[in-house]
């Protein structure tokens, strides 16, 4: 299926000519000599650096000098197809008079955003570079943090009509063979015309495509995926995106934020666990509110029902309606203020506080104690560090409200064990998604609930660095200067 | 694919069973709700009447309605309804009827007992309220003096509810205020009588005039039980006595006077227990009531040193006297005059010598009026006063 290149100059122009007519920006450049053409260059405009092919491809053509051709990368294609795909990747193909080979130069350039701080994981200490959109890069940011040779970085073209470029990353040493080949075999498998972002990617290999659970996490941040890398996991980068996806992936993990590994470690562990209360609070919260309020009035104290009951009292509607519309419009508003520039989105918000907040409540159509309600559950889902886990469980909340609100607590129950029995049967790439929890793992409570001083984390975490679990090989010496020691 | 779908749809069916399986839907809003805070029990023309209490919440918030201020006028923020029959269950209902929203018993502090319908016997009370579990056994029961449903109407200013007066009363004076469940446990075990407290409605004692008297309940003494049958009421002069005795008064606070001082010294107990153990020698059965504790000095107005050992000693000795004066008449009055057990005697006999209960539990009755009782005291000061002398006393003087 392939087309070979031909001897006579002329008729590979024609062709290529055929093949990329009505494209503005692709580039036939004849190098003439004595009024005779001897070679001609494609390239497209914008993806190829010009000032590169001017002085290393054309400087060099018009002197007629084949062999000064300098360019970090050279190489031959014998095909059109495999000098099309070059050409599109931002290379320019030479092709001289009487050769039926056509010659590769990477001259690959056009301008991409340069390495900015991560917008969706700010950090208050820790490295401020993010991902960018050129792979290159993002690859690279990622060596530039392990500096060994047991990282590995495999390519895979996905995309009929994109051929986005995909490196799979991994540490050789540490990875899980087993789920390295079902990663390996689950990319392969993709078969679509273009791939434009890496969302495409995780939709396609995600264990469970029906849970509403996040089967991958997803960073901006070259520390988190060199981290994730360290701990056994794999790395998929696809051109074009800022986000690395990382898997296997546990329940656990995605409420933990980097900060906490770089912050002192009773610290990370105290915001650890006022994390997990929160992610509980974010879930259950409006539901616990609904079933208490309108089943359950004994369970709470007598003067917070008073004052609760006297708020209540000219509100119109059934507590869950109340709680419904709150929560709704509190997803509204937070999606009307993300898309928007930052101007306008500060406008929306004091709509949003002042309009939904403040007139609703004087005007008598929702009582104040669902207002606090329904903040508390929406400053519950940021403390949430990965928003995919934050988003789903804010989409749980609303079965959630509705079980309470046809059954009481029963409801709460019935939707907690649902919840937890389709935890503890999610896989991510075989790896419990509950890992650590359950199956309950002693080994690996370091860094569960909360984040153990690195001295003594000297194991990976066991359920998905199978293979070399060993993250140091001296224990605890104790601080250093400390008595004890051979003195 | 089919098996996921299987699975939602086994999924779906759980909350239909549920649906199914449960009984009746209650849900209710809070606003449908009368919060229940008091309820009173009287007798009245062979019928019981109930009263109830509860806060009409929309008046009681500062945010709705014109803001600041808390009602002002006395008392309005309650509700007060009350209805007679023959049966206390139909006299609920009745109240009911009369109401828009309906009764919710299980936020209710307290529960007043009208003197003549605590003679009749409370037993029928108490069965109303320990059949639904809405209705709490730890709820405070009250006896009110007279009528129950007159000390239910007062109109107190401190408190946002009138049941939150009774019940912070209740707690700062006694330890474990008695609850309805106490109450049954007493009824239920052999050889101890019930007691609780009793209320009256009366006006504060600070100004002179009479309209500015605002309304207020007091402590009015110790309502005594014989079965489930008030026997009495212990007056206030035995009261102090009697919470002693019983080792229910918090923080207690005694005054003596010591005469060789030419003055008062008051006490301030920090921890106070008692405790009843019976001395059995053949047919011949003796209490001895221990009474321990931990005390300071709270004021001391004589010009005795009490860092001094020997009128530590003496100081000692005269809150003991005292003590005993108080606690011996307390008793003298349950055991003579009312012949209820309160202290329960009886059930220390029956824990410690069982089969010295066997053949004295039915003669117990008889047996009680006459058991001598010991006092024995185990107390002593913690420390003298965070002033080394007294303030009247001159630097230097021993």
């Amino acid at each position: 299926m392939k087309t070979s290149i031909h001897r006579r100059l002329e008729q590979n122009r024609a062709w290529l000519e055929e093949r990329l007519q009505r494209n503005f920006d692709v580039v036939i450049q004849d190098i003439e000599h004595d009024g005779k053409k001897t070679a001609f260059l494609v390239y497209i405009e914008g993806m190829a650096d010009s000032e590169a092919i001017s002085d290393h491809v054309m400087a060099p053509l018009l002197r007629q000098e084949w062999d000064h051709i300098s360019a970090s990368q050279r190489k031959e294609a014998e095909d059109f197809e495999t000098v099309l795909e070059a050409v599109f990747s931002g290379n320019s193909a030479v092709f001289l008079d009487k050769s039926d080979k056509a010659m590769i130069v990477s001259v690959r350039g056009g301008t991409r955003r340069g390495v900015e701080e991560p917008n969706s994981e700010a950090v208050i200490r820790g490295p401020r570079e993010g991902f960018i959109e050129n792979l290159r890069t993002n690859t690279a940011l990622v060596r530039f943090k392990i500096k060994s040779p047991n990282l590995k970085m495999e390519s895979f073209t996905i995309g009929t009509e994109t051929h986005t470029q995909v490196v799979l990353a991994y540490m050789e040493d540490i990875v899980d063979p087993g789920v390295l080949k079902e990663a390996r075999e689950r990319l392969q498998r993709i078969h679509i015309d273009g791939i434009l972002e890496s969302g495409y990617i995780e939709e396609f290999i995600e264990d469970n495509p029906y849970s509403p659970f996040p089967q991958f996490q997803y960073t901006e941040r070259p520390d988190t995926a060199a981290a994730q890398l360290l701990e056994g996991r794999f790395a998929v980068f696809v051109d074009g995106s800022p986000f690395v996806l990382m898997a296997p992936v546990t329940f656990m993990e995605l409420l933990q934020a980097s900060e906490d590994y770089y912050e002192r470690f009773m610290i990370g562990s105290m915001i650890r666990i006022l994390r997990i209360l929160f992610m509980l609070l974010a879930l259950y919260l409006p539901a616990i509110y609904v079933a208490v309020m309108t089943y359950h009035q004994d369970m709470i104290p007598t003067h917070l029902l008073l004052s609760i009951a006297a708020a209540r009292e000219a509100i119109p509607f059934p507590t869950i309606v109340e709680a419904l519309i709150m929560e709704v419009s509190f997803e509204a508003l937070r999606e009307a203020s993300i898309r928007l520039p930052r101007t306008i989105g500060q406008a929306v918000s004091i709509l949003g506080a002042l309009v939904v907040g403040q007139a609703a409540v004087e005007a008598g159509i929702v009582s104040a104690p669902i207002v606090i309600v329904v903040s508390l559950t929406g400053i519950a889902s940021f403390t949430i560090p990965r928003f995919n886990l934050a988003i789903s469980l804010r989409m749980l909340r609303f079965p959630m409200m509705i079980l309470a609100g046809v059954f009481g607590l029963v409801g709460i129950v019935i939707g907690m064990v649902l919840t937890v029995t389709h935890l503890a049967r999610l896989r991510s790439f075989g790896v419990p998604y509950l890992a650590g929890l359950a199956p309950a793992s002693s080994k690996d409570q370091h860094d569960l609930f909360i984040r153990a001083s690195w001295r003594r984390q000297l194991t990976r975490n066991h359920a998905i660095a199978h293979r070399n679990r060993k993250r140091m090989s001296v224990p605890d010496s104790g601080p250093p200067g400390s008595p004890g020691g051979s003195s | 694919m089919i098996r996921s779908a299987r699975f939602t749809a086994r999924l779906m069916l759980l909350p239909v069973m549920a649906m199914l399986v449960t009984g009746c839907w209650n849900r209710t809003e809070v606003n449908d709700l009368a919060i229940v805070q008091l309820t009173s029990f009287d007798w009245e023309d062979d019928q019981y009447r109930v009263g109830v209490s509860f806060p009409l919440v929309s008046q009681m918030s500062g945010t709705q309605g014109g803001g600041g201020g808390t009602g002002g006028k006395e008392g309005q923020n309650n509700y007060l309804e009350s209805a007679k029959a023959p049966a206390i269950r139909d006299a609920i209902n009745h109240v009911q009827r009369k109401l828009s929203r309906r009764l919710y018993f299980a936020h209710r502090r307290v529960l007043l007992i009208g003197e003549t319908a605590a003679e009749r016997g409370v037993k029928p009370i108490l069965d109303t309220l320990s059949r639904y579990p809405e209705n709490r056994i730890s709820t405070y029961l009250l006896v009110a003096k007279d009528s129950a449903l007159g000390l239910m109407q007062t109109p107190v200013l401190t408190e946002r509810v009138t049941a939150e007066m009774f019940r912070e009363i209740l707690v700062n004076i006694m330890k474990e205020p008695v609850t309805a469940r106490d109450f049954i446990h007493a009824i239920l075990t052999e050889g101890v009588d019930a007691y609780t407290l009793v209320f009256k409605r009366t006006k504060t004692d600070a100004p002179d005039e009479d309209k500015k008297k605002a309304d207020t309940v007091e402590i009015d003494g110790l309502a005594v039980f014989r079965d489930d049958r008030l026997a009495g009421i212990l007056e206030q002069p035995f009261l102090n006595g009697a919470l002693l005795a019983l080792g229910q008064l918090k923080r207690p606070v005694v005054t003596v006077d010591l005469p060789e001082g030419r003055g008062h010294i008051t006490v301030q107990f920090l921890k106070m227990t008692s405790r009843v153990e019976p001395v059995v020698n053949g047919d011949d059965i003796r209490m001895i009531l221990t009474i321990s504790g931990i005390f300071e000095i709270s004021s001391n107005e004589t010009d005795i040193n009490l860092i001094h050992y020997e009128n530590h000693d003496k100081a000692t000795k005269a809150i003991e006297r005292q003590i005993q004066k108080e606690v011996s008449a307390a008793v003298g009055e349950l055991q003579t005059r009312f012949k209820a057990d309160v202290l329960g005697f009886g059930s220390s006999v029956k824990r410690n010598h069982p089969g010295v209960w066997k053949r004295i539990g039915d003669r117990w009755r008889d047996l009680y009026p006459k058991v001598p009782v010991e006092y024995r005291f185990n107390i002593r000061m913690e420390h003298a006063g965070t002033l080394k002398n007294p303030i009247h006393h001159k630097a230097g003087e021993y």
